[in-house]
């Protein structure tokens, strides 16, 4: 190894090899994403149920999802599932700690969304005798969340930086990769700092495919 | 009107209580209103005159008393405990005979003109498609907004917003129509293509209709009973005539005298 600071040829040889662990990075994320929206979604719509028990259920989830930590989650999972008898890869451990974690941000979300809608809505569906489900699909969400859609997309981003901590769980993401190049060839500098621009590239990009749904679709 | 004996009222209510925390806005409540009347419901503000609206659109419970359409049981309360003629499960049955208008139009903001006033015939009446466009371009013809089908509501002036709320309750057939101070948030030119809507179809239908309002004038010309409310109590209900010219009630008296200078 020369004894420059920064060795440009070496950075742009562990390219392939950290693209390729980007490829795992971002379909976590979106996995995790389409996870975290549906269930996010399903909590807060519980949390709008008549029924009681319904209600409860879901606050007491997303409560309890969002005052842990996500590494402690990302760990319980992986130690916990298989001896529950359910046996994942540690890639599909991973999305479904985040998704369920994030999940639980998302509800408060949609929650917000949802409340935004004006009462004189729900009365409206009501005096005209649509079911609640019919309501909730056609006059309440359509309304709620085009608004949420910029909040959305800071947890995607959110979510898209925290992909890190799968690497706790052997998880061949972008951080495991760069400490694995580095624990093999010695040095850090550049796998570490090529990770930190790859992350910052792929965010900004996504603010501003967020930014351009934000302006087509919130009106 | 004529077969009152044989025929059960479009409403009754029946020693109808109801208060939000302390104040009571609803006090033994008594009404009873025969199929196809047009009524018009007058009195200051928080006398309790949207209130029952709101109840028979079930957008708002009782605390006591009974409340029955076309002869079947909505509520049927006492002193907070249900009484057994009354079943839940019937509401949505006994709701789908009733309409409603109301002051802030509620029109759904996300959808054109035409599907506001066909999404419930096709979800809840299960009309075709087809069958519900037609009718829904009838209703909009009624109203006078043909030309409006596949406008948005933000596109329509308050006036305009109304008649679509009002083609979009007409939709669903219901039996007895609630008009909630529905002009209350318009210009008064604006107000005035609305209420010649509703005259022309207060002569044309035999649906029951109930509108509360502040327009005594359009009141005189609309009903064929008026109701004085105040303080959550009917202080006197007769013909147009005979409350607006000849009321009998102080009360009444004295809040025509303050409306009528008003104006």
């Amino acid at each position: 190894m020369n004894a420059k600071t920064f060795d440009w040829d070496f950075a742009w040889s562990l390219m392939p090899e950290l693209l390729d662990a980007l490829r795992i990075t971002i379909a976590a994320t979106v996995l995790g994403m389409v996870l975290a929206m549906a269930l996010g979604l399903f909590w807060a719509v519980l949390r709008k149920s008549k029924f009681p028990l319904l209600y409860w259920l879901a606050t007491t989830v997303v409560e309890f999802f969002r005052s842990t930590p996500l590494l402690i989650q990302v760990y319980f999972l992986f130690y916990v599932l298989p001896d529950a008898g359910l046996r994942l890869t540690p890639f599909q451990t991973g999305v479904l700690a985040l998704g369920i974690h994030y999940s639980a941000y998302l509800a408060e979300v949609y929650r917000a969304g949802i409340d935004s809608v004006p009462e004189g809505q729900w009365e409206a569906a009501k005096a005209l005798n649509l079911s609640r489900v019919r309501t909730f699909k056609s006059i309440i969400l359509p309304q709620a969340l085009p608004p949420v859609i910029p909040a959305l997309g800071n947890y995607l981003i959110a979510m898209f930086k925290d992909t890190p901590m799968l690497s706790a769980i052997t998880v061949l993401e972008l951080l495991q990769t760069a400490k694995i190049i580095g624990a093999e060839t010695f040095r850090y500098i550049e796998p570490l700092t090529l990770v930190g621009a790859l992350f910052l590239i792929l965010s900004l990009i996504s603010a501003k495919m967020i930014r351009f749904l934000e302006q087509r679709y919130v009106y | 009107m004529s077969i009152e004996n044989n025929s059960n009222p479009a409403i009754q209510m029946q020693r109808v209580c109801k208060s939000y925390g302390n104040l009571a806005v609803l006090k033994d409540l008594d009404l009873k209103i025969q199929p196809s009347s047009k009524i018009a419901i007058i009195g200051p503000s928080g006398s309790g005159k949207s209130t029952i609206l709101r109840i028979l659109m079930t957008l708002e419970s009782i605390d006591s008393g009974r409340v029955m359409i076309d002869g079947e049981v909505l509520y049927d309360f006492r002193e907070g405990k249900t009484l057994s003629s009354f079943a839940e499960e019937r509401v949505p049955k006994i709701r789908s005979k009733v309409g409603m208008v109301f002051q802030s139009f509620n029109l759904f903001p996300h959808m054109s003109v035409v599907r506001n006033v066909t999404e419930a015939p096709i979800h809840v009446l299960k009309f075709s498609r087809e069958e519900a466009w037609k009718r829904a371009l009838e209703l909009l013809d009624l109203v006078g907004l043909k030309d409006k089908v596949n406008a948005y509501p933000a596109q329509l002036s308050g006036g305009q917003k109304q008649r679509v709320a009002i083609a979009r309750a007409l939709a669903m057939q219901p039996r007895i129509m609630l008009f909630d101070e529905i002009t209350s948030a318009l210009d008064p030119e604006l107000a005035a293509e609305v209420l010649s809507v509703l005259k022309n179809l207060a002569r044309e239908t035999d649906m029951t209709m109930l509108m509360v309002t502040h327009q005594m004038h359009f009141a005189q010309e609309f009903a064929d009973r008026v109701i004085f409310m105040e303080h959550g109590t009917i202080v006197e209900e007769g013909s147009p005539e005979k409350i607006f010219n000849q009321p009998q009630e102080e009360r009444t008296q004295s809040f025509l005298k303050t409306v009528l200078e008003a104006t």
